[in-house]
């Protein structure tokens, strides 16, 4: 017996060592790998700088979160991040600096589709798979790159649920404004799309600047065109620009839907009550009650990490993250064009949902989430299954 | 430098790579024709199998509603109708497709996908059938179904393009297929060619040389270099017997035609001998017709000039009795004449008698009948000696051999031909001192005529004939010249040929010289002739004194 204890001891104590010596290159071999840097441009300053905030945040986190799991494939993960100061221009020469230089690994998309669309003809050209979390303009995927890959649902279909939420109150005209990037242009032609199928008509559509702030000739316009509602494609500035243009006209429409904007928790703190009835998409929310997969850990950890909640910009980013890793993964080592093949193939659940593109990368079998400010919260009014409060809408 | 299309290589080679080339040619066209209609199957299959999808989608849909119990649910249906478009412009999108989707109650159409296409106007919208139609340069194909529940009218249209690639693709292959195939043979070929040229060439280059090839190395070249080895040794072992065969053959063949030449000379000369028996034949035998008319002609001259000899002799003797007769009237005549003065006293008889004188001319018959009769009498002499001459000619009777005078012979045949000769020419004689010789003098005559008429015609006028006779060893001859035209020397060889003569027709047979020919060697003599052209012609015959005696069979 004591023979056998002491075999056990012997046995299970070269059994240790075995295991620890077998960790012990694993660690060093990672420590060794040079780390996988993924590059990105975000607009740190001007236009998007309160959209991209978020995005740089989820980034951070999960680079933090992926590092201390050990890496990719044995290797530690460096997140690049340089501010493309909300300029197409300024976006193209850090992705040119990035594939040309050896700046970095691989691509992950800038913030907005405009950006978008400037750099993906590089990483296109050089053969850099690159997801796109802030792009979301149809018009992408129609260019025939072959890297791109959505994670956001196209921006045509974001207001369908406001389509909906209008004809089941009984609105049938809407007024249309649309700042003039793509991704606003995509929001606005969507909607006219959709519109018929919903019996609603589109009583005018306006072109403004991105970025303007002066709104009341076009909120005047919308109000005189006949609507009943209204809708503001555009980007934060512009949602709430139109909103307090809405103010300062003393229209109040049956519903206002705004993109972008009334999507971040800034719209409300900014606005307080004028923000209250405001429609938006948006493609994930802060809640912890949100049937999503990974929603609460996500919820928790951003909290926990920046002290604040994140919003659905944080969550494009820390999908296209998700996504990311599990290509890569699937491909099995870091090769860009296995990691383009993988990320063609991949079917997985995410943050926001289902992923899984379609041959020209576009991301179709995820749908958004119309979402509305009552009681200075968003409430999720579409679509019913996930619906937190029934849609307010003012006749 | 042997032509390009003769070297072992390009007959290999060329046909493989010929070979090659259209196989290719044939594949690529099938693959063509064979991708061109399975692009066409295929894309209407695909377009059948994607209007079902899309027909699944709004069936699901609709599956839904009715599951749920929401089909009088209007806004339950029209979502599901908005969700089911979205899910139609993704598989519109997806798949490269046009979808066009007709709402029958309000006519209002939703088009989805990237496919920049519309329905041609010319389109009859028939449901539930494939139409091909070009837009663009571009072949594209529609198919429309009905979805019911809904009315809806859906239009999916499809281009061929999903299948350019696999078509490209396919011809893209076949070409380098087909590339590759005509370089590996072509390589193939050249190391085949490379690897078979060394030991040709060794084998040839000994061929050349004239020795057997000794070759070796590979197995079927050592073989085939071997066996012409062989074969050599065997051929040149043939040819030298062949060779022993051959002059041995040779030597047959030599001896074989000597004596076929000897034979063909013997024959020759038999065929030689019998041509000169029959020459001789034929000339015996115009010889014994000339004999024969000869004969008759001279019994007939001398029939003739035996009964003119007769009336001759007895007109010779009258007229000699008549110049009597008439020298004694003469004689009378001129006594009455010197008796006239007795008659003048009768002027009456005087008158008569000078009227019958004046009558009679009798001065000039006095003067004149002596020379009538002294003529006459010389004309009957002539006669005689014609006759003579005839009967001498002829020598009727005298058909054997005798002893005769060749110049009596001669003088008797100018008699005879005398009348040929006196208007053209003057005959000389320059007779020599002849023995008689044994001859047929008949034959010898006609020897002479027959040289004495031709020495006549060959004179125009005024030449001459001369006759020459002379003596030599146990012979005589006899020479007759003339200086007439002469004769060609080209006919100079053939004038004693039986029937050659260049008289005009009818004046000459051409037997004379012949049949003189004939007579002297029958004489055992010889002719001989010498003619200048112009200047004459002379002939000399030869004869013999005695004849030579013929020895009696024992």
């Amino acid at each position: 017996m004591h023979h056998g204890s002491f075999t056990r001891r012997r046995v299970l104590g070269a059994f240790c060592a075995a295991t620890a010596a077998a960790a012990i290159p694993c660690v060093a071999a990672q420590a060794a790998a040079p780390p996988l840097r993924i590059g990105l441009s975000l607009g740190l300053s001007g236009v998007y700088a309160t959209d991209a905030e978020m995005q740089g945040k989820a980034y951070r986190l999960w680079t933090d979160q992926v590092n201390r799991r050990g890496g990719i494939l044995g290797r530690r993960v460096e997140m690049i991040i340089r501010d493309d100061k909300s300029d197409a221009a300024t976006a193209r020469l850090i992705y040119e600096d990035y594939v040309l230089h050896d700046g970095a690994d691989l691509l992950m998309g800038p913030y907005s589709s405009s950006i978008t669309a400037a750099v993906a003809p590089i990483a296109d050209r050089h053969g850099y798979p690159m997801l796109s979390p802030g792009g979301a303009a149809e018009a992408l995927w129609k260019q025939g790159y072959r890297n791109l890959f959505g994670i956001i649902p196209i921006a045509g279909r974001h207001t369908i649920g406001f389509l909906a939420v209008l004809a089941d109150a009984g609105v049938d005209t809407l007024a249309v404004v649309q700042a003039d990037d793509i991704f606003s242009v995509d929001v606005s032609e969507g909607t006219q799309t959709w519109a018929a199928e919903y019996g609603v008509r589109i009583t005018s559509c306006q072109k403004i600047p991105l970025g303007s702030s002066d709104l009341e000739p076009v909120a005047r316009a919308a109000q005189q065109s006949g609507a009943q509602a209204l809708l503001m494609a555009g980007h934060f500035a512009e949602s709430v620009n139109m909103r307090r243009a809405l103010q300062r006209i003393s229209w109040t429409p049956a519903a206002y839907y705004a993109s972008v904007g009334p999507g971040l928790d800034k719209y409300g703190s900014i606005l307080g009550s004028a923000a209250e009835g405001t429609f938006a998409t948006t493609t994930w929310e802060p809640r912890e009650d949100l049937k999503l997969p990974g929603t609460v850990e996500f919820l928790r950890e951003f909290v926990a990490a920046y002290g604040e909640k994140p919003n659905f910009l944080a969550a494009h980013a820390y999908a296209a993250c998700q996504v990311l890793e599990r290509a890569l993964l699937q491909a099995g080592r870091i090769d860009r064009s296995l990691l383009r093949d993988s990320l063609a193939q991949l079917d997985t659940n995410a943050l926001l949902g289902r992923y899984t593109v379609d041959r020209t990368g576009l991301q179709t079998k995820r749908f958004p989430l119309i979402v509305q400010w009552q009681h200075g919260r968003r409430e999720i009014v579409w679509p019913e299954a996930l619906r937190t409060a029934l849609p307010i809408v003012r006749k | 430098m042997r032509p390009f299309h003769n070297r072992l290589a390009t007959r290999v080679l060329l046909p493989i790579l010929g070979f090659t080339l259209v196989f290719g040619a044939v594949v690529i066209a099938a693959v063509l024709f064979t991708t061109s209609h399975f692009t066409r199957e295929q894309t209407e299959n695909n377009l059948r199998w994607r209007s079902d999808a899309v027909r699944q989608i709004a069936d699901d849909h609709e599956d839904e509603l009715q599951r749920a119990g929401l089909t009088e649910d209007a806004s339950a249906r029209r979502d599901h109708k908005v969700h089911a478009l979205i899910s139609i412009d993704d598989f519109a999108r997806s798949n490269g497709l046009r979808i066009i989707v007709v709402d029958e109650a309000t006519q209002h159409a939703r088009e989805f996908g990237e496919l920049a296409v519309s329905l041609p106007a010319a389109d009859d919208g028939g449901l539930e059938r494939i139409r091909q139609f070009e837009a663009d340069g571009s072949t594209y194909y529609a198919y429309t179904f009905a979805f019911k529940p809904w009315r809806w009218q859906l239009t999916l249209i499809q281009d061929g393009r999903a299948y350019e690639t696999l078509e490209q693709g396919l011809l893209r292959g076949a070409w380098i297929a087909g590339g590759t195939l005509t370089a590996a043979a072509a390589l193939f070929m050249l190391y085949l060619s490379a690897i078979t040229r060394k030991p040709i060439a060794a084998i040839i280059r000994d061929l050349r040389a004239g020795q057997p090839p000794g070759y070796e190395g590979i197995v079927e070249f050592e073989f085939l270099s071997t066996s012409i080895s062989e074969m050599m040794t065997t051929v040149r072992e043939k040819t030298a017997a062949l060779a022993r065969y051959r002059e041995h053959l040779e030597q047959l063949v030599d001896e074989r035609t000597a004596e076929l030449t000897s034979a063909n000379e013997a024959m020759q000369a038999s065929h030689q001998e019998l041509l000169d028996s029959h020459r001789e034949l034929a000339e015996t035998h115009q010889q014994l017709l000339h004999a024969e008319k000869l004969a008759s002609i001279g019994q007939l001259a001398a029939g003739v000039a035996h009964e003119i000899n007769n009336p001759i002799a007895f007109v010779n003797s009258n007229l000699s009795t008549m110049d009597g007769y008439v020298k004694g009237l003469l004689s009378l005549i001129d006594t009455y004449e010197r008796q006239e003065s007795l008659l003048r006293g009768h002027p009456a008889a005087i008158q008569e008698i000078e009227a019958v004188k004046q009558a009679v001319e009798l001065d000039y018959v006095k003067g004149d009948v002596a020379a009538l009769l002294s003529e006459s009498m010389h004309g009957l002499e002539r006669v005689k000696k014609i006759v003579q001459a005839l009967k001498e000619f002829s020598h009727v009777g005298d058909t054997d051999w005798q002893h005769a005078d060749v110049h009596r012979g001669l003088d008797s045949t100018l008699n005879v031909v005398w009348n040929e000769l006196k208007y053209k020419a003057e005959v000389r004689k320059e007779y020599g001192s002849l023995p008689k010789i044994e001859c047929l003098p008949s034959e010898l005559n006609q020897v002479f005529m027959n040289l004495l008429v031709n020495a006549g015609h060959a004179i125009a006028k005024n030449g001459v004939i001369t006759l020459r006779t002379g003596c030599e060893e146990n012979g005589v001859w006899i020479e007759i010249a003339d200086t007439g035209s002469g004769i060609d020397s080209e006919h100079l060889q053939r004038i004693f040929d039986p029937f050659f003569t260049t008289k005009p027709v009818g004046q000459g047979t051409g037997l004379g010289l012949s049949l003189s020919y004939g007579i002297v060697q029958k004489h055992h003599g010889s002719i001989e002739v010498a003619s200048d052209p112009g200047q004459g012609t002379t002939f000399r015959i030869h004869l013999p004194i005695e004849q030579p005696r013929q020895t009696e069979p024992a």
